[in-house]
């Protein structure tokens, strides 16, 4: 079967085209970060990442006339990918993730503190962070389970604010923000535990 | 200076993720801020969560491989070249198609 059906679109039209306009200037500048979101959600499998994003860009060109016009065009691409990355999930290519409940984010954002405590035990120089190269976060973060990971990608990586995360993974504020406070700490305590195996902070000294 | 009773740490710490990624309004935010500004025990935990976030943002990532790049772009402006004469999608499944053969040989 082929990736779309098409065929009463084989003859395009003036008013196809112009559906189709802006697509160049509005879409394609979001190429980047839409390959960094596919890149994460597919846990730094490159030609998996590739294929998503090829994918991505083509539903994205099929589907533009529903872009709508003054929305924020990264949040519809990655809206896309996501769901192109689901039916993948859904095609048996990759095993879905089993997700626990979610906990409280507020309890989560209290949770955090343990990290901190044991870090700042064993970095008194606050330079925990910077030890680190970007491809040992990356696979840090590629090993964190997809429901969290991908919440924590956008939130993190790409910047964006609770509600248009909520809008991209279609779940609520609540469920959005303990799922990147959650992530943060599965994050921090892995850099951590990481850190401590390769000698980039020493252990805490047992009283 | 008012005279406010500050808020405790405890309700501080669960407001703290929030109030670093901007989502708190203005008086709590404030009232999160005032507390961090005088609170030995919370500042340095605010502190070390704010490092982590510059830590994350400043993070690269690959980039678009070139060829896959010219091939999404290509696909795009060849359909914008060809307006209304040319099929628009079907140049791009076959455009597609012929990535995906010559990454994966028959697909």
């Amino acid at each position: 079967m082929g990736l779309f059906k098409f065929g009463e679109r084989r003859r395009g039209s003036p008013a196809k085209a112009a559906a189709k306009a802006g697509f160049k200037d509005e879409a394609l500048p979001h190429l980047e970060v839409v390959y960094r979101f596919a890149l994460r959600l597919c846990q730094g499998r490159r030609s998996e990442a590739d294929d998503l994003l090829q994918e991505t860009f083509m539903r994205a060109f099929q589907s533009w006339h529903t872009y709508q016009r003054g929305t924020e065009c990264r949040s519809w691409l990655f809206t896309i990918c996501r769901n192109e990355f689901l039916k993948r999930v859904n095609r048996g290519k990759r095993k879905p993730e089993v997700l626990t409940s979610d906990v409280d984010a507020d309890v989560e954002s209290l949770a955090a503190t343990a990290i901190f405590s044991a870090v700042s035990h064993v970095d008194p120089e606050k330079e925990f962070f910077d030890s680190f190269m970007d491809e040992e976060v990356m696979a840090a973060v590629d090993r964190i389970p997809d429901p969290f990971r991908e919440a924590l990608v956008l939130s993190d990586l790409e910047g964006m604010a609770y509600p248009q995360i909520c809008e991209v993974l279609g779940i609520p504020a609540g469920t959005v923000k303990s799922r990147i406070y959650r992530a943060r700490r599965m994050l921090q305590e892995s850099l951590y535990e990481y850190a401590l195996e390769m000698g980039y902070v020493r252990a805490k000294e047992q009283a | 200076m008012s005279d406010e009773i500050m808020v405790p740490c405890d309700h501080v710490i669960a407001r703290l993720w929030e109030h670093l990624d901007g989502s708190l309004d203005q008086l709590r935010s404030d009232e999160v801020q005032r507390h961090l500004d005088m609170c030995a025990r919370c500042f340095p935990e605010y502190d070390f969560r704010r490092a982590y976030l510059r830590f994350m943002r400043r993070c690269k990532t690959e980039e678009v491989p070139s060829e896959l790049r010219r091939q999404i772009f290509s696909m795009v402006l060849e359909e914008e070249a060809n307006g209304n004469r040319q099929t628009g999608l079907g140049t791009i499944v076959k455009r597609g198609r012929e990535y995906l053969r010559g990454r994966f040989g028959k697909k």
